[in-house]
């Protein structure tokens, strides 16, 4: 891989990790969206779009709302990507659904860090902001940003030499990785179905949750 | 009363309204940083009454981020009108709760989902990077639309806002795209599964059916505690054990 290609990726990296809370909150940071720009710049879109899809399912299980803490699944697509680009996806998928797996979660945690730094920002700066200084807030909103920018090009960073370590250390047995994959799949599987009965408890809604598997059941069958 | 003065200033600082988000006031900087170029052209030339305003803008706040353009266009309107300062705050506090649940329910449960859900389907039916695009227009297009309208109603209703918003579309649109996120989500598992795991009713497919079962009967036994992620990574430990001890 050139250093062109990890640059752009830890640029593109950074930019999904940002989007998650920071800026702009457009769905950049979607693993969907993450893995298949990662898969393009690697030349490998179907890679991209496989990881993308697996860690949309366990996206769709994550309500991002509040103080929550929520996995950054964005860094961390990418990150899988680079593991899984140009093997055999049915092999590569597990191990590097794995890595994404764990730093989706040190990104949910390192956002709450994040979130800690801003708060002692503020507490210096609190006597200019409650005053209506307009450069204090200037401030925080910049030393914000470029926090989370940190933090995002860090997990990138660390996620992409992880898997190319990964990928040049540990060799998988072709059954393991297969079998690692599936089991991968059917977790992302079991968070979407949770998540869309969480997101549903009681209502009128609820018969959409069967009427959709159903529809999808059929859609099958026909294929 | 005209508009605002800066709503496209406004607008445009709304999309980094979480930058500086912390536990102590969660959102509020990021609204005080927003709100500031309207102030600052209403109340430029009165440098105490601005910072009276700016100062209450940048206090406590936290509601979903896509609505939050209500509550910042009714307290510009609260401000220029001269109610007085601690109405203004209750405001800011009533507003919260609304906001944040409606939003919510919206977006965080029903758009995103849905969009996710949609794209994922897309996927399989070999829609490539389109999907990818879709999910990103779709959502920006609908969070800023809905930004710039809800800031002009804020503005025309001021303390009113909440009532304004109840009168409008998007509770109704609330529950739709919640319905939708339900059928989309569900239809897309057996329709992901089948594109991950092809090759018919074979092995692979039984061990996937199997693991799906044996999570989702975990799941509802550990209820919060047995996230699917964490079962997902107990599964793999099991199975690279296994096949460390049978390679």
């Amino acid at each position: 891989m050139s250093w062109d290609s990890i640059l752009l990726l830890l640029l593109w990296g950074t930019m999904a990790g940002v989007d998650l809370v920071s800026l702009p909150q457009g769905l950049l940071g979607r693993p969907l969206v993450a893995g298949t720009v990662a898969g393009l710049l690697l030349g490998d879109l179907d890679v991209g779009l496989r990881m993308g899809v697996v860690f949309e399912l366990f996206a769709l299980d994550v309500l991002p709302v509040g103080a929550a803490r929520y996995p950054d699944f964005g860094p961390a697509t990418v990150a899988s990507v680079v593991w899984a680009t140009g093997l055999d996806w049915r092999v590569g998928l597990g191990p590097a659904a794995l890595l994404g797996l764990a730093l989706a979660w040190a990104g949910g945690r390192s956002m709450e860090g994040l979130r800690r730094a801003n708060g002692r920002r503020l507490r210096l700066l609190e006597p200019q902001v409650d005053g209506g200084d307009s450069r204090a807030l200037v401030r925080l909103q910049w030393a914000g940003l470029a926090g989370d920018a940190a933090r995002a090009a860090l997990l990138t960073a660390a996620g992409i030499g992880a898997a190319l370590l990964g990928r040049a250390a540990f060799t998988v047995p072709a059954s393991a990785g297969r079998s690692l994959g599936l089991v991968i799949i059917a977790g992302g599987l079991v968070a979407a179905l949770g998540g869309a009965g969480r997101r549903t408890p009681s209502g009128s809604a609820r018969i959409w949750l069967g009427l959709g598997l159903a529809a999808g059941l059929v859609a099958v069958w026909l294929a | 009363m005209a508009g605002l003065i800066r709503s496209r200033a406004v607008l445009w600082r709304l999309l980094g309204l979480q930058a500086s988000w912390s536990y102590e006031r969660m959102q509020g900087t990021g609204v005080g940083w927003a709100i500031e170029p309207e102030l600052r052209a209403r109340f430029g030339a009165d440098s105490a009454r601005y910072r009276e305003a700016l100062g209450r803008a940048a206090m406590f706040f936290n509601a979903n981020p896509f609505l939050a353009a209500a509550a910042i266009g009714a307290e510009a309107r609260a401000e220029v009108d001269e109610v007085p300062g601690p109405q203004v705050e209750r405001l800011r506090t009533a507003l919260c709760g609304p906001l944040g649940a409606l939003g919510d329910r919206l977006f965080w449960a029903g758009v995103v989902p849905a969009l996710g859900a949609a794209a994922i389907i897309a996927v399989t039916l070999g829609a490539g990077v389109w999907a990818a695009l879709g999910v990103v227009l779709l959502h920006n297009a609908l969070r800023l639309l809905l930004g710039r309208s809800l800031l002009g109603l804020g503005w025309a209703h001021g303390l009113r806002i909440g009532g304004a918003i109840t009168a409008t579309s998007i509770p109704r649109s609330a529950d739709r795209a919640v319905a939708a996120a339900a059928f989309l989500c569900t239809a897309a598992v057996p329709i992901a599964a089948r594109w991950l795991v092809p090759g018919g009713l074979g092995q692979e497919v039984v061990v996937v059916t199997a693991f799906m079962a044996a999570a989702l009967l975990l799941r509802a036994l550990l209820g919060p505690r047995g996230s699917a992620r964490r079962l997902t990574v107990l599964g793999a430990v099991v199975v690279l054990v296994w096949h460390w001890i049978n390679p």
